[in-house]
């Protein structure tokens, strides 16, 4: 390449053209970021703060996509509740129209029962003695050939008991209490409930005969409803639309647990006993923990599987306690999440506002002119002394304990 | 942990919703439990906060003493946006407020809003010499 020769005078002029076009690139710059300091030789001093808050306002930002995946999992957990409940309300209503459906299995109402010789109601308190039974005495519940319930009366022995005894022993293990014995080979196939006027009613399982009898010689048999008239019932037959609502119910208890499974958000699913963690700074020092549940049939909820396919009114009252008590658990449950989602919501969104509010001052970041900022901070506190905002300001504080302090 | 709060005669504070005035003797009390607790020094009234800066001690003292402090979250941020915008250098002692509100630590938000109130008055002392210099020139 041949030389050119400038003379000192146009050299001068290029480089000051030079000079002039590199500002301008710089001010084009400053007015395409924004910014009034993009590098380090700007002001080094503003330049490294500007960009320490900028990577506090991202790693703020990170910290809100967590957070939003914290109120999702939280959504996603509710949301499966509100499954379930429906899932209950169903369960219920197929229970009660079961109950609607009259039993027809042998079953032995009674009558309204004589306490202490007046027409009253039994509870589960009432003491069998008040009905006439010694101590001693037996009362033998008998559905067929060695299936029998015999509970020997003690001292104190309520109708409860002879509730309890009649049905523990329809269940495979065996009868628990004093007093009681089982049958030859097993218990009665009958179960027993208070009605709500206070009647005894027991009744077969399946197709069997049932039979009430008592060593008791007097009328205490009479006492608790159960004239002699009344102690023997033929076999019965099974009622078909309990059965088909028995087989629905159980079908209805999987969807449950198949729910509670697909309650999860980005693999935590608080419904199934998984905890979630959701950070609200990132130092990592400020966290809320959400302890999930097991909200399966078997676990937590505790609602068990249709028993003697309904046949029977004390099975139906069983399951739907067992109902009650799980969509009670369900609602506390639900208000528990929802009062979790709604501090999250309340952190997230003072989150956003914290990272908005680096961002606006990392991007503001002036050459650390403090004439400038100064004044800039006398124009405000005159603005904010004619603004609503001052207003609105004293309006809280009059709320707050404040008032009581001036005075 | 117990907080013993010695005062003058006259002295008054604010514990939780209450403001306790002292009788014309020195008290020492001993006060246990975690309700919020102001001393007289440390409080700012709606008509001591003057400037920017006060105000938002105002509000966070506001949030301090309440049962509800979110339904203050609003104003702060009105009046932090404010002054970050007038003056972005605060934005350390305001990063530090911050990062205590969400912690919930208001007491020590509080404590960190006296240091932004005293860089302020750098700030406005700034502004004010400012202005003279340039009457005199």
């Amino acid at each position: 390449m041949s030389d050119i020769v400038l003379s000192k005078g146009i050299r001068g002029n290029l480089l000051s053209l030079m000079g002039t076009a590199d500002l301008r690139d710089r001010t084009q710059y400053r007015l395409s970021t924004g910014k009034k300091v993009n590098t380090a030789l700007d002001n080094p001093g503003n330049f490294f703060s500007a960009a320490m808050l900028n990577s506090r306002a991202t790693d703020i930002t990170n910290l809100l996509d967590g957070i939003g995946t914290a109120i999702k999992t939280l959504e996603a957990a509710d949301n499966g509740i509100r499954s379930i409940v429906r899932v209950v309300e169903n369960a219920q209503a197929l229970a009660r129209q079961a109950q609607g459906s009259a039993a027809s299995t042998a079953r032995l109402g009674g009558v309204l029962p004589t306490v202490n010789g007046l027409v009253g109601a039994l509870t589960t308190q009432t003491d069998l003695t008040d009905l006439g039974f010694a101590v001693g005495e037996t009362i033998t519940i008998n559905t067929g050939t060695n299936r029998q319930t015999v509970l020997t009366i003690a001292a104190g022995m309520t109708v409860g008991n002879l509730v309890n005894a009649i049905n523990d022993n329809t269940e495979a293990a065996s009868a628990t209490g004093t007093g009681v014995t089982i049958g030859s080979t097993s218990g009665a196939d009958a179960r027993a409930l208070l009605s709500p006027d206070g009647r005894l009613v027991i009744q077969a399982i399946g197709t069997q005969p049932l039979t009430i009898s008592s060593s008791n010689a007097g009328s205490a048999l009479t006492n608790m409803g159960f004239a002699p008239a009344d102690r023997t019932k033929v076999a019965g037959e099974i009622n078909v639309t309990r059965s088909n609502i028995a087989a629905q119910f159980s079908e209805l208890r999987r969807q449950i647990d198949q729910l509670a499974k697909d309650s999860g958000f980005n693999g935590v699913n608080l419904l199934n006993a998984d905890t979630l963690q959701a950070m609200f700074n990132e130092r990592q020092t400020s966290s809320l923990t959400i302890t999930g549940v097991r909200f399966s049939v078997d676990q937590d909820l505790a609602i068990n599987d249709q028993k003697n396919r309904f046949q029977t009114d004390a099975d139906i009252n069983d399951a739907l306690g067992e109902l009650s008590q799980a969509m009670s658990m369900l609602r506390s449950q639900s208000s528990a999440f929802g009062s979790n989602l709604a501090l999250v919501q309340i952190r997230q969104k003072f989150t956003q506002e914290m990272a908005n509010t680096l961002k606006t001052g990392a991007d503001n970041l002036v050459l650390a002119d403090m004439n400038e900022e100064g004044a800039n901070m006398l124009a405000l506190q005159t603005r904010q002394q004619l603004s609503t905002q001052a207003l609105s300001l004293a309006n809280q504080a009059d709320q707050s304990v404040l008032r009581l302090f001036g005075g | 942990m117990a907080l013993k709060v010695e005062l003058k005669p006259g002295e008054k504070f604010i514990l939780g919703d209450s403001v306790i005035v002292n009788d014309d003797q020195r008290t020492r009390l001993t006060i246990e439990g975690e309700a919020p607790i102001l001393r007289e020094k440390d409080v700012m009234t709606i008509e001591a906060a003057d400037t920017p800066c006060k105000k938002i001690y105002l509000i966070v003292q506001l949030m301090y003493l309440s049962r509800d402090p979110v339904s203050h979250h609003k104003m702060y941020f009105d009046l932090v946006n404010d002054v970050v915008k007038a003056a972005p250098s605060t934005l350390r002692f305001i990063d530090d407020i911050n990062n205590h509100i969400l912690t919930g630590a208001l007491y020590k938000a509080l404590k960190a809003t006296k240091g932004l109130i005293e860089y302020e008055g750098t700030l406005l002392e700034h502004a004010s010499r400012g202005s003279s210099v340039r009457v005199d020139g």
